[in-house]
C-alpha cells in the first residue's frame, strides 16, 4: 500500500498535496437574519469528498450552526437533495472533486426555507398524498392470503419503486412551482406505480387514471425532461406521465369503436 | 389536487394535439400560398377574392409565374379549417399558461369565460373577412 | 409555494419559480424546447389576433383600403423582417410540436435532445431557404 501512494505521490506531485475547495453556501437564520445572505467558506478536500462531507466539515470545523439535513449519507435516504451549482442533485451523491468552483450551495429552489440548507417540505408531501400513493385492491386476493404479482408486473415498477420522495425533481419542475394544484413529477411517477400494479384490479385503475386526468393533472406536464435530468435514482417521471396521459386519451377515444 | 370529474381537460388537450397536427398541414399551406407563390406585398383585395371565391392562386414571385386551379370548395374549407383550428389551439394554449399560474386562481372562472368569448369574437371576425372576398356575398352587401 | 406552512419559513419569491439568470445559462435542452415553445406560442397568438384585426379592414372599410393598407404594411421594410420571425416562429413551433406530440404516443423520450437538435437545425434550414421570398 505505501508504495503504491509513494509512486502516485511523485506521479502527480500536485494532487498528493491537500487540496481545498470553496463553497458559497447560502444562509439564513431566522432567529437572526431578515434576509437569506452567501457565506463562503473554505476546506481541505480529501479524496472521495462529497459535497455533504464538506458540508459536515464545515459544521464540525469552522460554523457549528450551519444547518443541513442529512441522514443515511448513501443516497437512500433522500434527505439532502440541495441546489448544487445551478442543479438539484443529491449532496451526498456528488463529489467536490468533480464541480466547478467555487461550489454553490442552496437549499431547493421553489420551496420555502426553514433555516440555511433546510426547506420546508410539507407542500410537497401534500403533493404525494394527493395521488393516494397506497395499495387499493377492489377485489379479494385470488389465492391465499395475498396478492400476488407477477415478475413480469413488477418488471414495469422496476425503476419508479426507486424513488426516495428527495423532492429534487418536482423543486426542477416549472408547472409544479407554478400551479399548485398540479401533483409534480415525483407524485405522478408514485402514481404510475400504482397505475401499472395490476393487483389492484381495473376497476381502481380506471378511477386513478380518472383521478390523475383533472384539469390539473397530468395534462401539465410540458415535457420539460428537468425532472428525468436531475433524478439522483435514474428515474424518468416525464416517460411515466407520458405513458399515463396516453392511455387516457386511448381510453376515451375507444367509446368511438 | 381535486378529486373532481372533469374529464374535458382530456378532450381539450387531445384537441390541442390534433389542431396542432392540422396547422403545421394547414398554416403550412397558408405561408405557402400567401409568402411563397402571391408574395405578401403583392397581395390585393382582387387577387383575394380570386383565392377564396374561385380557389385560383395565381402568382408572380420568386418561383416565378405560378398558377395554381384549386376546387373552390377545397380551398374554402382550408381557410375556414384554418381560422377555427388556429383560434382554438392558440387561445386555448394561452388561456392553459394562465390556468397554471398561482397568483390567478381567484379568476380562473371569469378567464375561462372570458377566452370563450374571445374566442367566438375572433371566429366571427374571421368569417367576415372570408365573406368580404367570398364574392356573392360582397355583391350583395358591399357598402358601395 | 404554498401558504399553509407547519412552521415559520421564508419564501424565497417568485424568482425562484422562474428562474435566475445566471441558472438560464445551465438549462437543459428540454426546457430551452419548452421556453422557445412557448415564446413562440405567444408569438404566433399575438399574431393571430393583430392579423384578424388588419384584415378585417376588408369587410369593415372596404377592398380598395383593404389593398392600401396591406401594402402600405408591406412596404414597410421593418414588416418584412418581422414576417421573417413570425415565419422562425412557426417553423419551430411546427417542428418542435411533432416532437412533443411523439412524447405524447411515447416515441422517441430517451432520444428527446437530439430531437430538440434536430427541430432546430430544421428550423434554421427551413427558414434560412425562406428568407428570399419574404425580402424579395
Amino acid at each position: 500500500m505505501a508504495t503504491t501512494q509513494e509512486t502516485q505521490k511523485t506521479e502527480t506531485p500536485a494532487a498528493a498535496e491537500a487540496e481545498t475547495a470553496t463553497l458559497d453556501v447560502f444562509r439564513y437564520i431566522p432567529e437572526e437574519d431578515d434576509k437569506p445572505h452567501t457565506e463562503t467558506y473554505e476546506i481541505e478536500t480529501f479524496e472521495g469528498m462529497t459535497v455533504l462531507d464538506a458540508l459536515i466539515k464545515i459544521r464540525d470545523e469552522q460554523d457549528p450552526s450551519l444547518t443541513v439535513r442529512h441522514s443515511c449519507r448513501m443516497a437512500r435516504c433522500g434527505s439532502d437533495a440541495l441546489y448544487i451549482n445551478g442543479t438539484q442533485r443529491l449532496a451526498c451523491n456528488t463529489q467536490v472533486s468533480e464541480l466547478k468552483q467555487p461550489i454553490d450551495v442552496e437549499p431547493l429552489p421553489r420551496f420555502d426555507v426553514i433555516r440555511d440548507l433546510v426547506v420546508e417540505m410539507s407542500e410537497f408531501y401534500n403533493r404525494m398524498e394527493s395521488v393516494e400513493p397506497w395499495f387499493q385492491p377492489d377485489h379479494e386476493p385470488e389465492t391465499g392470503d395475498e396478492y400476488l404479482q407477477s415478475p413480469e408486473n413488477r418488471k414495469n415498477i422496476d425503476t419508479v419503486l426507486d424513488c426516495i420522495w428527495c423532492a429534487a425533481c418536482t423543486s426542477s419542475c416549472s408547472p409544479a412551482a407554478s400551479d399548485s394544484d398540479f401533483p409534480g413529477p415525483a407524485a405522478l411517477a408514485k402514481a404510475y406505480r400504482f397505475y401499472k400494479d395490476e393487483r389492484e384490479g381495473e376497476e381502481t385503475r380506471r378511477r386513478r387514471l380518472e383521478m390523475l386526468e383533472n384539469s390539473h393533472g397530468i395534462y401539465r406536464c410540458h415535457t420539460q425532461f428537468n425532472c428525468t435530468e436531475v433524478c439522483p435514482k435514474n428515474i424518468s417521471p416525464t416517460e411515466a406521465i407520458m405513458e399515463m396521459s396516453r392511455d387516457a386519451i386511448k381510453e376515451k377515444l375507444r367509446f368511438w369503436r | 389536487m381535486s378529486t373532481k370529474k372533469s374529464n374535458t381537460a382530456g378532450w381539450n388537450w387531445f384537441l390541442q394535439r390534433a389542431t396542432g397536427v392540422a396547422l403545421v398541414v394547414l398554416l403550412g399551406f397558408h405561408f405557402a400560398v400567401e409568402h411563397f407563390i402571391v408574395g405578401a406585398h403583392h397581395i390585393t383585395a382582387e387577387n383575394t377574392v380570386e383565392r377564396i371565391t374561385y380557389g385560383v392562386i395565381e402568382g408572380d414571385h420568386v418561383l416565378g409565374q405560378i398558377s395554381i386551379n384549386m376546387p373552390a370548395f377545397l380551398y374554402q374549407a382550408t381557410a375556414i379549417l384554418l381560422l377555427a383550428f388556429s383560434i382554438y389551439h392558440g387561445m386555448y394554449g394561452v388561456y392553459n399558461i394562465l390556468m397554471e399560474q398561482d397568483g390567478l386562481k381567484k379568476y380562473r372562472a371569469q378567464l375561462k369565460y372570458f377566452f370563450i368569448v374571445f374566442s367566438i369574437v375572433l371566429f366571427i371576425q374571421g368569417i367576415l373577412i372570408f365573406l368580404a372576398f367570398f364574392e356573392p356575398f360582397w355583391e350583395i352587401y358591399d357598402p358601395r | 409555494m404554498s401558504k399553509e406552512r407547519r412552521v415559520e419559513s421564508y419564501d424565497r419569491g417568485r424568482i425562484e419559480d422562474l428562474g435566475r439568470a445566471k441558472d438560464w445559462a445551465i438549462h437543459k435542452p428540454g426546457m430551452w424546447a419548452f421556453y422557445l415553445h412557448r415564446f413562440t406560442g405567444l408569438v404566433l397568438s399575438f399574431y393571430l389576433v393583430m392579423h384578424l384585426g388588419v384584415l378585417g379592414t376588408g369587410f369593415w372599410l372596404g377592398h380598395e383600403e383593404y389593398t392600401v393598407i396591406l401594402q402600405g404594411l408591406e412596404s414597410l421594410y421593418i414588416v418584412r423582417v418581422l414576417e421573417i420571425g413570425l415565419f422562425a416562429a412557426f417553423v419551430f413551433h411546427a417542428l418542435n410540436g411533432i416532437r412533443i406530440v411523439m412524447f405524447d404516443m411515447t416515441v422517441g423520450l430517451d432520444i428527446q435532445e437530439q430531437l430538440f437538435y434536430l427541430s432546430i437545425a430544421l428550423s434554421f434550414a427551413i427558414v434560412l431557404a425562406g428568407v428570399p421570398f419574404f425580402l424579395l
